[in-house]
């Protein structure tokens, strides 16, 4: 297993803001979007970071995945909250890893039926190989090469980035 | 009892909804969690989300009742699920076709989900256990025996205000007897484990052995009232105001109405509850009913959430517990573990992994704050 | 009949065995059979054993001499006196489906019983000649049990007129009563008590208020109320019961109270009794095993004319069959079509169907209940007898006798009944069911299967290996 510790994690997170700053700048009136939960915590840094004005919104996709038919309802956290207005408004939809891309269609299904966004960025703080729909970040905090029988996962908590293989998550449960 | 209880399926995923008695705390919790979720869709413009698209929700009403029926296909249509009317109050039943015929044509319209809405207690039960395995049964009312929707929304609009059951008092009052919406209500708040369910009455409209249900019984509200922490009203139909069990409504009213004068015995800040419609000046005055302590129009709000929350949990533990059955009959590897959200999750091909243990415990309790390893 | 017989190395008693159930026990026997008595028994293997037959090879096999007694084999079966049942619903005349008078005394002797005392609900009620004619002619044709018919008390069973007791009595009415269905006119009733009584006509009564508990159907107690189904409180029979029990007294008409749900009730029918009062009483077999907690789940195999109550109720009927407050076990036989079931639980019709299982379950009960063997038979042999007032047996009761009528029937007591069932309804609980804890959690041996039975000396069921 690989631990990312959290000394290069702020450094891809530092890189995240910088490669925001301009379109923060351009446009004051931006909205940040964090999806539930590692997304939140990644967004909650660059809110921050980036002195956002408005408050940060959090996605809760659980009623939008594709795969409700394979593995039911996935376990809600509780309500989306979009404190403010979609309509017209530049987001930025932020999210811990981006693998499949499956997550991020979601988060866009859900967030077009709040209303009608200008225009969308994607800022991920690791993006991984296995695309399996269209869809690239526009701001990158690392590149990771895993392959597919391994896991990439944000621990929130210590702000460290775990790379390992799937079959020893039983054992990497709780601290 | 030797019958198999229909409700729940062999690993504890819910595949009908029929009554409260058999639910334990956790299933209760994880549908309110659920329910919590919902309440966000309701609040936005787009009131709609597609986890039901393509399934049909049929109404099968043998009795009428319009609040209930909206309420359940509001939910449905919320879920982006079709929905199919049947009206059996004045149909091919009342010819005399049996109840199984008309089930056996329902099932041919390869519906997904029945709620079932029926004058006999056992009803939903029963079409639980006759119609085909595939189609899921919500319990929408059975007699006097249960109205489990009701009763997770009384639990849900409780929760919301109190945040949590240990500690409150609660006394249901009215016609015990002859109310599902009480069994349910009482069943639900045994099991989370409230301090005191009090039940009052005059004892022709309490049921027999009444405290085997786990309550204290009162023959006198304003006693059962003092510390009050919640009040739940019952609806009085009418036919019970004039005949042997209650003498009138006015002397209902003056027994155990919930005026504005044994309200103030409650807690300052009890919670005033009725799964309506309320007949004002039999059960509850008018201004009790539409004053500051009364959640009764919200309930009618949450009644959509939970109502939402049960169809897309039960509809969607089948299809999960149906994936793992496949991918087990195929030999897929890593199809192991029970089913169930988390269980699910980790359980087929792309989603191989699956929540490092995280999710399983639910998530916002999560000290680690591991992200989900879901595909991303 | 004119057939002889001889049973060879039979037991004639029955013993109860400790884990539960009973085993043939006492010496073998050899029983002579000849003009529907019992001509001799005698000790197998003993001289005055059987005469003419001591070359026969292998006594155990059936072996039929032209001119001579067939010889049956009882080794390792019990040869008892027949049973009679004191409530049996036989439903001829009737709509087919739901059994006949043909299937249900056949059924009636693979349970035991060789008399049948038959439920005046037929349709029509047995309340004129021509439906005891009917049921009398039904019977010679396809002899099964012996039907003893009860006269409806009042005219279809309406509660309101008299029926022509007198003439149905003499056409061969052992009894009168009102089946299932309460009897308002408390008048009505006291009439038709001092009428029969004018007869010697015993009643057979069951206790129920024409309005309290009127659309429960179930027991009003703790199951019911969570259950939410509209119940049958005790007070629907002990109300009634009084009410009987008092105009008993008035009318000096001999009272059978049948099928005895609550404890309530047998304290007032052994106040009566200690009173003096013509009382006797029984209680149908399914009620000595189950209780209100079998219905949970809303389940109708459950769903009974009388309820099963507390378990409290329960142990007070098991108290008073041992103690003989409550006289009788009846079978309470119920014979429904498959259809009966098929909704959902207040709207089912009730009743359990009895006979093809109530050997087994009655060799159940001495463990259960904490009795001998042969006080259990007493209970289905001799008490039944002397209810209606039937010329007794010659002899000891429950033990077969030289001179009595050759009712009797052959049962293996260790035994599953996984044979083929007689009667017309299937609606039983105890299919396939060989131990009580599968259905109640009271572990119960229920084995017991009659092989064969005989009614007047006239071989009616042959259900050998």
């Amino acid at each position: 297993m690989i631990l990312h510790d959290s000394e290069p994690v702020r450094d891809w997170l530092d890189a995240m803001a910088a490669a925001l700053r301009p379109l923060v700048a351009a446009d004051p009136g931006i909205g940040l979007v964090g999806i539930r939960r590692g997304g939140v915590d990644v967004a909650r840094h660059l809110h921050a970071a980036l002195g956002i004005e408005l408050p940060l919104a959090e996605l809760d996709v659980a009623f939008y995945r594709d795969d409700f038919d394979r593995v039911g309802l996935h376990p809600v956290v509780g309500p989306s909250d979009v404190p403010f207005d979609l309509d017209e408004r530049h987001l930025v939809l932020v999210d811990d890893v981006l693998g499949t891309g499956r997550t991020v269609r979601a988060a866009m299904n859900e967030l077009f039926d709040h209303g009608r966004p200008a225009r969308i960025t994607l800022a991920v703080l690791v993006e991984r190989r296995g695309h399996e729909l269209p869809i690239r970040a526009d701001v990158v905090g690392r590149e990771i090469d895993a392959r597919d029988d391994e896991y990439v996962e944000l621990d929130a908590a210590t702000m460290t980035v775990r790379v390992g293989r799937r079959d020893e998550l039983s054992a990497v449960t709780s601290p | 009892m030797s019958l198999r209880d229909p409700q729940l399926g062999p690993d504890g995923t819910l595949r009908h909804l029929l009554d409260l008695d058999r639910l334990d705390a956790a299933m209760l919790t994880r549908i309110l969690d659920t329910a919590e979720g919902f309440t966000g869709v309701n609040d936005r413009s787009i009131r709609k989300v597609p986890l039901l698209r393509g399934k049909t929700v049929a109404n099968l009403f043998f009795e009428n009742s319009t609040r209930t029926r909206t309420a359940f296909e509001l939910a449905a249509t919320r879920l982006s699920a079709d929905i199919l009317n049947v009206d059996l109050v004045t149909s091919s039943t009342t010819k005399g076709e049996s109840l199984l015929d008309t089930l056996r044509v329902l099932e041919a319209l390869q519906c997904d989900l029945f709620v079932v809405r029926h004058g006999d207690a056992g009803a939903a039960h029963f079409i639980a256990r006759q119609v085909d395995e595939a189609i899921v049964v919500v319990n929408g009312g059975d007699g006097r025996h249960g109205h489990p929707t009701q009763g997770l929304l009384d639990m849900f609009t409780i929760r919301r205000h109190k945040q949590r059951f240990d500690d409150l008092v609660v006394v249901v009052v009215g016609d015990i007897r002859h109310s599902r919406v009480a069994r349910s209500d009482i069943a639900a708040l045994v099991t989370l484990g409230v301090a005191e369910v009090r039940v009052a009455g005059p004892r022709t409209l309490l049921p027999a052995e009444v405290e085997s249900l786990g309550v204290r019984v009162f023959d006198d509200l304003d006693t059962a009232l003092v510390d009050a922490d919640v009040i739940m009203g019952l609806r009085l139909q009418k036919e019970r105001m004039s005949g042997a069990t209650v003498p009138s409504g006015a002397e209902f009213y003056r027994t155990f109405g919930l005026s504005p004068e044994r309200l103030s015995l409650a807690k300052p800040d009890a919670l005033v509850m009725h799964p309506g419609p309320t007949n004002r000046g039999v059960e509850i005055a008018a201004s009790v009913a539409d004053g500051p302590q009364s959640v009764i129009l919200e309930q009618v709000t949450w009644g959509i959430a939970i109502r939402m929350a049960v169809m897309s949990m039960i509809i969607g533990d089948r299809a999960s517990v149906a994936a793992v059955e496949a991918a087990g009959a195929a030999g897929a590897a890593g199809a192991a573990g029970p089913a169930g959200p988390a269980g699910a999750a980790r359980a087929a091909g792309d989603y191989a992994g699956g929540d490092a243990g995280g999710d399983a415990g639910g998530d916002a309790g999560d000290s680690v704050g591991h992200s989900t390893v879901f595909d991303r | 009949m004119n057939a002889a017989y001889v049973i060879r190395d039979v037991s004639l008693a029955l013993e109860a065995l400790d884990g539960g159930g009973c085993t043939a026990g006492g010496t073998l026997h050899d029983v002579h059979i000849a003009g529907g008595r019992i001509v001799r028994i005698a000790v197998a293997g003993s001289p005055a054993a059987g005469a003419g037959d001591a070359a026969a090879p292998d006594r155990s096999d059936d072996v039929d001499e032209p001119g001579k007694a067939t010889v049956i084999g009882g080794q390792g079966l019990v040869a008892l006196p027949g049973f009679t049942d004191l409530y049996g619903r036989l439903r001829e005349p009737g709509p087919s489906g739901r059994g006949s008078l043909a299937s249900e005394t056949r059924a009636a002797l693979a349970g035991g019983f060789t008399r049948v005392l038959c439920a005046p609900d037929t349709r029509p009620v047995i309340d004129d000649t021509a439906t005891v004619e009917l049921i009398r002619r039904r019977t010679s044709d396809s002899p099964g049990a012996a039907v003893l018919p009860m006269a409806a008390l009042t005219r279809g069973l309406d509660g309101r007129e008299l029926a022509p007791l007198a003439t149905l009595q003499g056409l061969g009415c052992v009894a009168a009563g009102q089946a299932d269905r309460p009897l308002e006119d408390t008048g009505v009733l006291l009439s038709a008590m001092q009428y029969a009584a004018s007869f010697d006509l015993p009643l057979v009564m069951t206790p129920r208020d024409a309005h309290l508990g009127a659309d429960g159907c179930a027991h009003d107690g703790a199951v019911a109320s969570r259950l939410g189904l509209p119940g049958v409180p005790v007070a629907a029979e002990t109300v009634a019961l009084a009410r009987l029990l008092e105009l008993t007294r008035e009318s000096g008409c001999r009272l059978h109270v049948s099928r005895l749900s609550s404890a309530r009730g047998v304290v007032l029918v052994a106040e009566a009794k200690a009173s003096g009062l013509p009382v006797t009483a029984d209680v149908g077999i399914h009620h000595l095993l189950f209780t209100e907690a079998e219905i949970d789940g809303f389940d109708a195999r459950y769903r009974a004319e009388v309820p099963f109550r507390s378990a409290t109720d329960r142990q007070a009927l098991r108290d008073a069959v041992r103690a003989g407050v409550i006289d009788a076990i009846c079978s309470d036989h119920a014979p429904l079509d498959g259809d009966a079931r098929l909704a959902p639980f207040p709207s089912c019709e009730p009743g359990l169907c009895a006979y093809d299982r109530f050997a087994s379950l009655l060799l159940a009960l001495p463990s259960l209940l904490g009795m001998p063997p042969s006080d259990v038979l007493e209970r289905v042999i001799d008490a039944p007898a002397r209810v209606l007032g039937l010329p007794a047996r010659e002899g000891a009761g429950t033990v077969l006798a030289e001179g009595m009528a050759a009712d009797l029937v052959l049962l293996d007591a260790s035994a599953d009944a996984d044979g083929p069932v007689f009667g017309a309804g299937r609606n039983t609980p105890l299919e396939g069911v060989f131990d009580l804890a599968e259905l109640t959690g009271e572990a119960a041996s229920l084995r017991g299967v009659v092989r064969l039975a005989m009614v007047g000396g006239d071989l009616r069921l042959d259900a050998r290996r």
